[in-house]
């Protein structure tokens, strides 16, 4: 059954300097099939929805239903079987790989659920790194502003003094927002996650969603893919997908303190016991 | 259920399997085949020997019934002979043979030839498939170098032009003969048909001058030098007489080269060691995780070590397998260079050589894997499941900083910083590349050396000297008419270049077949006495000592020095003939002429009792002409006797035909490791990418192209390569000259030093050698592009 998902409307207009209501993301008939020894598995199956500017949606969905295929197809990472992908205006389902490389590179920020980093790197090279790789030009001041970018960033997330570390002697949490941290460098146009605080504690996790929440106030646009309740609540909006379908959406509005969050998730999780959760 | 895991496992793991299966092939046949190589050139020389059933000295006599009654007296009599047999032969000059009328060879070439038939029983002559020769009627079979100097085709006719009559031939083989095969044997023997060879020798000849040939095996206990020893105190005179030792001196070129093919061999087997161990650990780590959770669900570590162990059992047999047959061909390749010179046995031991090396593989495999699933044993399961990691954190590791090379652009970084923090990674790759460098740069060295003409001339002790001249008369007169009549000679080619224009000073070089001793002359060995007449004897090279002077005082080689633990100022007996002598060593100097066995006697002391076994005339040109051919024909028209050859005539005789070999055999050395460290560095780096998949795709997911990937990829190899040429390179230079030292050395000659071309060996073949690895990594990196950015899960 195919769902087409009712346009969303912001209550609540975030306030930045560029237009309020510009798509950052439109997704129209979505499709991925994977092919597997004589199988295809449809993964994927028409999937429409958009984003705005500024908006922070997530998705979720039971185990296997295509959350994560999601997220990497709209966002570039993988090639879609059929259907459309337009990121700020440009379809980029039918990019090139070295166009799309590009985008990832200066548009785009990405966070996973396990904290990947490279391994012989220290937490702050791996921060620096595709700063440095985006460079057109190696020069040393040019360099000396991405090393203050970096730090400034390190200090709003709380991990200055770790960046000196090897990514094997921190924690989780700090790893987590480590990897914020690279996902901003380049001055993304929007964040993509995946089960960002999967991996994470309690107090971690909140850590990190309170960081992403910031982000989302500044201007961020953020789509995440969770299956907690809790960090669904702090979102703008939630999809709900079943078997490469998005059965649903339940707009919650703009985040704003910690009494309110309460609310949020009994809502939340009532509209998804209704979906069938 | 464990036969379905070991399937899955085998379907699942293809790339990793495949690799590791192509590995132990590759292993097996290196081994195998390096193996084979190892044991037939060792054997070479020994083998020809033995199948050719060489007798323990051949004399080669006019067939006079005065020198024919001496020998046959003595080898009645002698109580070191256990047998001998003699049989007809043909001497002729080889400027006898022509095709459509003309000569075959060159002038210069004043050689003598045997014509014989062919040998049934002793010194017999094989064919290049290396079979007993069969000829019919109006066939003959030349030696290869013939065939090879001179185009000679089998299927040509071939004349030999005697007392003005002229009879055809057909060639129909190229022969092998161990006596005469070497090119340092200037003497050929060609073989004909039993009744062609009984209608020449019923002829009464100017030309084809009748032989014996007398093959004398000494009785057991004997030595083949105290047979010959008991031989040249009879003083009969000779046209030459053939020992084994001589043979064996004859071969000394293809024996370097067969040294040189054994030190690669052995190079390939180390090659194939690090990169089996290598492979099997690095697979057995890939397999941790299915291992940890065969541990979780409660299977226990001794039945997973043995679905593993049987996994790697099945993939050792067939590599092995695959390995044995194909080191067939790959040994056949590496000796094909060697087949034109040796006849190499091809028989059982080869075969038990190639099995022994190629069952060592399987049986490494074996080793590795047990000592590897060893830790099967101690290892957690959740240890297992992190592939070996035991998550303890904490650890910091040294690293190079990103903000800190600021010239440096990320994939450069990365590359950089991969070699700095996980170098034991690129250890087996930088073994590799090193060991690839020594192997292709050592040898070429050593080859260099062999083709330098100087360097050879002095070690086949040789002083320095322009041109040879020889005529006719004075070939005959050195044996029958003493050193005055020579001399004459000599003057008369003096004489002849001087009107000619080219006014030169020849010496003659004589050498004489003698008994040295130090108590007992039947504890002494044969050595050659090498004496120089109208030379300043302390012109020659001495290593240490000063020149023999006086008559009773002689220069030793090293080899003799050693042998007999002499000393400058040691006394020392040297049986010529009938005579002895006590002579005081002055002096130890470098040849390896005759094994390094001679010694230098000064012009003042004069042998009464003997005749010369072999004789030159050689000297220096008051300036050396420029066109040598133009000056060989002004001398030849003031006396057409004369025969004359330049140094690079000399250096071709020696070792000319065997310069073709040695380049062969360079280009296939060069062709095989290049051939080799592809394929390992081929399958090295895909065996790298397969584990750094998950990295791969976090680079991608950030934004790095393919083409800055592959920047990464490629520039940490260059960086191991660049560094492993590098120091390959410097270790090739004392390697070398140790190498070239002690095998000179295991020769006779004790100051070689390799000869080193600087362009070839810093910059042709090291470049050779990058861009050939180079493009492997190239290839080898198509995964990159394939990997998908979802394979970021994958990271453990």
């Amino acid at each position: 059954m195919q769902t087409m998902i009712e346009k969303v409307v912001h209550s609540d207009p975030v306030e930045t300097a560029e237009k309020p209501h510009e798509l950052s993301l439109r997704v129209t008939d979505l499709c991925k099939t994977y092919i597997t020894d004589k199988q295809s598995l449809n993964v994927l199956r028409n999937v429409n929805f958009s984003m705005r500017k500024g908006d922070f949606v997530s998705v979720m969905g039971p185990s296997g239903s295509g959350k994560s295929t999601l997220l990497y197809t709209v966002s570039g990472m993988d090639k879609p079987t059929s259907g459309d992908v337009e990121f700020f205006g440009q379809n980029i389902a039918k990019l090139g790989e070295n166009k799309m490389a590009d985008l990832r590179l200066n548009e785009m920020g990405f966070v996973f659920q396990q904290m990947h980093m490279l391994r012989n790197l220290s937490v702050f090279d791996n921060i620096i790194l595709a700063a440095y790789h985006a460079s057109v030009k190696v020069s040393a001041s040019h360099r000396r502003d991405i090393n203050e970018k970096a730090k400034a960033l390190m200090r709003r997330f709380d991990i200055i003094d770790i960046m000196d570390k090897d990514i094997t002697e921190v924690s989780g949490g700090q790893l987590q927002r480590a990897c914020l941290c690279r996902a901003l460098i380049n001055d993304p146009k929007m964040i993509f996650a995946d089960e960002p605080t999967g991996s994470l504690n309690s107090k971690a996790a909140a850590e990190v969603m309170d960081k992403l929440n910031t982000l989302n106030r500044e201007g961020a646009t953020i789509l995440l893919v969770t299956h907690d309740i809790k960090v669904a609540a702090r979102t703008d909006k939630t999809l709900y997908i079943v078997d490469g379908n998005i059965q649903g959406e339940l707009e919650l509005g703009k985040y704003g303190d910690t009494g309110e969050a309460k609310t949020r998730e009994k809502n939340l999780s009532n509209w998804l016991v209704n979906m069938g959760w | 259920m464990h036969l379905s895991i070991l399937k899955n496992d085998l379907r699942r793991k293809k790339s990793v399997n495949l690799i590791l299966t192509v590995f132990i092939i590759l292993a097996a046949m290196l081994m195998g085949g390096s193996s084979s190589v190892l044991f037939s050139t060792t054997t070479a020389v020994d083998h020809m020997l033995e199948k050719s059933n060489v007798p323990d000295m051949s004399i080669y006599t006019f067939d006079q019934p005065d020198v024919v009654g001496a020998v046959e007296a003595w080898a009645d009599t002698s109580d070191k002979i256990e047998s001998y047999r003699v049989e007809d032969a043909l001497l002729m000059m080889i400027s006898a043979f022509s095709r459509d009328g003309r000569r075959v060879v060159d002038d210069k070439d004043l050689v003598s030839a045997f014509l014989v038939a062919v040998p049934e029983n002793d010194s017999k002559i094989f064919n290049q498939e290396n079979q007993a020769l069969e000829l019919s009627p109006g066939e003959i079979a030349i030696p290869m170098g013939f065939h090879k100097t001179y185009d000679l085709e089998i299927g040509d006719t071939l004349d030999i032009v005697a007392d003005g009559k002229t009879t055809s031939f057909v060639i129909s083989a190229y022969s092998k003969d161990v006596v005469f095969g070497s090119d340092m044997m200037a003497s050929k023997r060609f073989v004909i048909h039993a009744d062609d060879f009984s209608r020449f020798h019923s002829q009464e000849s100017l030309d084809l001058i009748k032989n014996k040939i007398w093959s004398v095996n000494a009785k057991e206990g004997v030595s083949f030098e105290a047979l010959s020893n008991d031989f040249s105190r009879r003083a009969v005179t000779v046209i030459t007489t053939i020992d084994i030792a001589t043979i064996r001196q004859t071969y000394l070129v293809p024996m370097l080269i067969a040294t040189v093919m054994i030190v690669v061999s052995v190079s390939l087997i180390l090659i194939s060691f690090l990169i089996l161990r290598f492979t099997i650990v690095f697979t057995i780590q890939e397999d941790y995780r299915e291992i940890g959770v065969m541990k979780g669900i409660g299977i226990r570590s001794k039945v997973v070590r043995r679905i593993y162990r049987t996994k790697y059992l099945a993939i050792a047999l067939f590599g092995g397998l695959v390995g044995f047959g194909l080191s067939f061909i790959y040994s056949n390749i590496m000796m094909r260079s060697l087949n034109d010179l040796f006849m190499m046995d091809n028989g059982v031991g080869q075969i038990v050589f190639t099995l022994i090396g190629s069952a060592l593989v399987v049986g490494l495999s074996m080793l590795f894997s047990s000592m590897c699933t060893r830790k099967i044993n101690k290892v957690s399961v959740v240890e297992a499941i992190r592939k070996g990691n035991t998550g303890e954190r904490f650890s910091k590791s040294k690293r190079l900083s990103l903000y800190t090379k600021k010239s440096l652009r990320a994939p450069g970084f990365l590359a950089l910083s991969d070699i700095f923090n996980g170098f034991r990674k690129f250890l087996v790759l930088t073994l590799t590349f090193t060991l690839g460098t020594l192997l292709i740069i050592v040898p070429l060295n050593m080859i260099n050396t062999l083709k330098d003409k100087d360097e050879m001339m002095k070690i086949f002790g040789m002083p320095p000297h322009d041109v040879t001249m020889m005529t006719e008369r004075a070939f005959q007169v050195a044996v029958t008419s003493g050193q005055e009549a020579i001399e004459e000679e000599i003057q008369e080619m003096q004489n002849a270049s001087e009107r000619a224009g080219y006014p030169v000073d020849l010496h003659l070089e004589i050498g004489y077949s003698a008994n040295i001793f130090v108590d007992e002359p039947d504890e002494g060995m044969r050595i050659d006495v090498l004496q120089g007449i109208r030379f300043p004897i302390e012109d020659y090279d001495y290593s240490e000592g000063r020149a023999p002077i006086r008559e009773n005082e002689i220069a030793v080689s090293t080899m003799v020095a050693e042998t007999l633990n002499l000393q400058i100022g040691d006394t020392v007996s040297v049986q010529v003939g009938q005579e002895e002598y006590a002579m005081l060593v002055t002096a130890i100097y470098s040849s390896i002429n005759n094994m390094g066995m001679n010694i230098r006697a000064p012009e003042a002391f004069v042998f009464t009792s003997t005749s010369p076994s072999t004789i030159s005339i050689i000297g220096s040109f008051e300036t050396m002409p420029e066109d040598l051919e133009k000056a060989t024909a002004a001398i030849k028209a003031q006396n057409p006797d004369i025969s004359i050859s330049f140094e690079e005539d000399e250096y071709q005789r020696y070792i000319g035909g065997t310069v073709e070999a040695i380049d062969g055999m360079k280009n296939l050395i060069v062709v095989v490791v290049l051939s080799i460290i592809f394929l390992i560095t081929c399958l090295i780096v895909r065996m790298l990418i397969s584990r750094e998949i998950s990295q791969i795709a976090l680079l991608k997911s950030i934004g790095f192209r393919c083409s800055s990937l592959s920047r990464w990829q490629i520039g940490r190899i260059s960086i191991i390569l660049v560094l492993s040429v590098a120091v390959g390179t410097a270790l090739s230079l004392p390697l070398s000259h140790l190498l070239t030292g002690s095998i000179f050395g295991m020769l006779g000659a004790s100051s070689v030093t390799a000869v080193i071309e600087p362009l070839q060996v810093y910059a042709v073949y090291p470049l050779i050698f990058l861009v050939s690895t180079i493009t492997a990594v190239v290839v080898s990196i198509g995964q990159i592009k394939q990997t998908p950015v979802s394979e970021i899960n994958s990271q453990e």
